[in-house]
């Protein structure tokens, strides 16, 4: 009954120990059932297959772009309602403020905050 | 940089070619009084015309250098946020996992290294933003004024005076407001810092001539702190040279803040006072025409 409650996030990014990592601490903190891969292209067929709540994305990876993977989930009538979130690494608040316009309606969330900070904002969108 | 050079060399040509003749003119005796009077008078436009060429050769070499930060630090930046990000995620799994009060302190000491090294790469990339002021004509002690709100309660806690001495009738300056509060804000936080037992900050501002007789606004801030070594002087602008490494400094901000001076057109010096303490003086010009033409001048 409980697993009804729990948000599914699908997590992307191509570093596997910050994913394993991520996904430990949400999942030990708050409701949440988090899915991860490393590998962009797998994007697609996990999230038609899973339907999750919000897909975290990663920019910059070197396989494919955060941005592309998200036009292409919003291009396609079986994922274009997933919320999207943006992971950056990217040093401050400017860079967030500069890449408003690129996320359009996406929102964007820095990697160096803390797993509470992260929850919070997650919290906030999917609530 | 090419064109920079070919018209450094002319006007040495110049120079030399107006030295020569005058050289000759002051042999030649007093009927060509005239002459010579007019011919000093070319030889000073041009030795003031090379000076500014000058200035303006080393603002480019600056630029290009600070472009080549600018690449080289948003890379730095992202590599480093990244293995920072998987070691916070780290600590973070940790904090909830070990709840021994010992090696809590140790994670909490781990996490804070990681947001000091989190805030260094957001200070390098500060540093080298090839961001352009946006540049409004405002009153520079409104400017002031708004920096001085932020941070009064904060130094009345540190029992810090703040005496403001503006002269009458300032004129209006071309500057980016955001990026002069970040300057005042930077000053200030140094003039205090240098006051750990409490003291007094003054911020004067004034209408002046600079040395090239052009019209400038003097802004000179002065604290009752401990002063400045030659040391610190000499390299108190260089990035990441610090005198506050065990408060968190990360040795970027007073390079930050020469930055914006420098992109406003304008001057930044610091000096000891003769009674003690420390005087940051900066200079800005006063008319947007000295900001934009710059090098074509």
């Amino acid at each position: 009954m409980q697993e009804k409650h729990l948000k599914k996030i699908l997590l992307v990014d191509d570093e596997t120990n910050f994913c394993t990592l991520l996904k430990l601490n949400l999942e030990k903190r708050g409701p949440f059932e988090v899915l991860t891969t490393t590998n962009p292209n797998d994007v697609m067929k996990l999230a038609k297959e899973n339907k999750p709540d919000l897909i975290l994305l990663d920019i910059l990876m070197p396989e494919m772009d955060g941005m592309t993977v998200a036009a292409a989930l919003k291009g396609n009538k079986d994922t274009k309602d997933i919320v999207i979130a943006f992971l950056t690494a990217l040093a401050n608040e400017e860079d967030v403020r500069d890449m408003k316009g690129i996320a359009g309606d996406n929102f964007i969330f820095s990697k160096l905050g803390t797993t509470e900070e992260l929850m919070i904002s997650i919290s906030r969108i999917l609530i | 940089m090419k064109d920079i050079n070919k018209t450094k060399e002319q006007l040495i040509t110049e120079l030399a070619a107006l030295r020569r003749q005058n050289a000759e003119l002051k042999k030649a005796g007093s009927e060509h009084q005239q002459e010579k009077e007019s011919d000093q008078q070319a030889l000073l436009e041009i030795e003031k015309r090379y000076e500014r060429l000058l200035s303006a050769e080393s603002r480019l070499i600056q630029d290009e250098k600070m472009a080549s930060l600018g690449v080289l630090s948003a890379g730095v930046a992202h590599e480093i946020k990244n293995p920072l990000a998987i070691i916070l995620q780290g600590i973070e799994l940790l904090e909830i996992s070990l709840l021994k009060e010992d090696v809590g302190d140790v994670l909490a000491m781990m996490k804070d290294a990681v947001f000091r090294a989190s805030k260094i790469t957001k200070d390098l990339l500060t540093f080298s933003r090839e961001s352009a002021p946006a540049l409004e004509e405002i009153d520079l002690a409104m400017v002031i004024d708004e920096t001085l709100s932020f941070v009064d309660h904060i130094f009345s806690l540190k029992q810090i005076r703040i005496a403001r001495d503006f002269s009458h009738g300032l004129p209006m300056v071309k500057v980016d407001p955001n990026q002069m509060k970040q300057v005042f804000i930077n000053l200030l936080t140094n003039a205090a810092e240098a006051m750990p037992e409490g003291g007094a900050i003054t911020i004067a501002a004034e209408s002046a001539k600079n040395i090239h007789n052009r019209k400038i606004v003097r802004i000179v801030i002065t604290d009752t702190g401990h002063g400045i070594s030659d040391e610190d002087k000499q390299r108190i602008f260089d990035p990441f040279y610090t005198t506050r490494k065990k408060s968190g400094g990360t040795g970027l901000g007073l390079s930050v803040v020469k930055g914006i001076i420098q992109k406003h057109k304008g001057d930044i010096k610091i000096e000891n006072k003769p009674g003690g303490g420390t005087g940051v003086i900066i200079e800005l010009p006063c008319h947007v025409n000295e900001i934009k033409e710059g090098v074509a001048e």
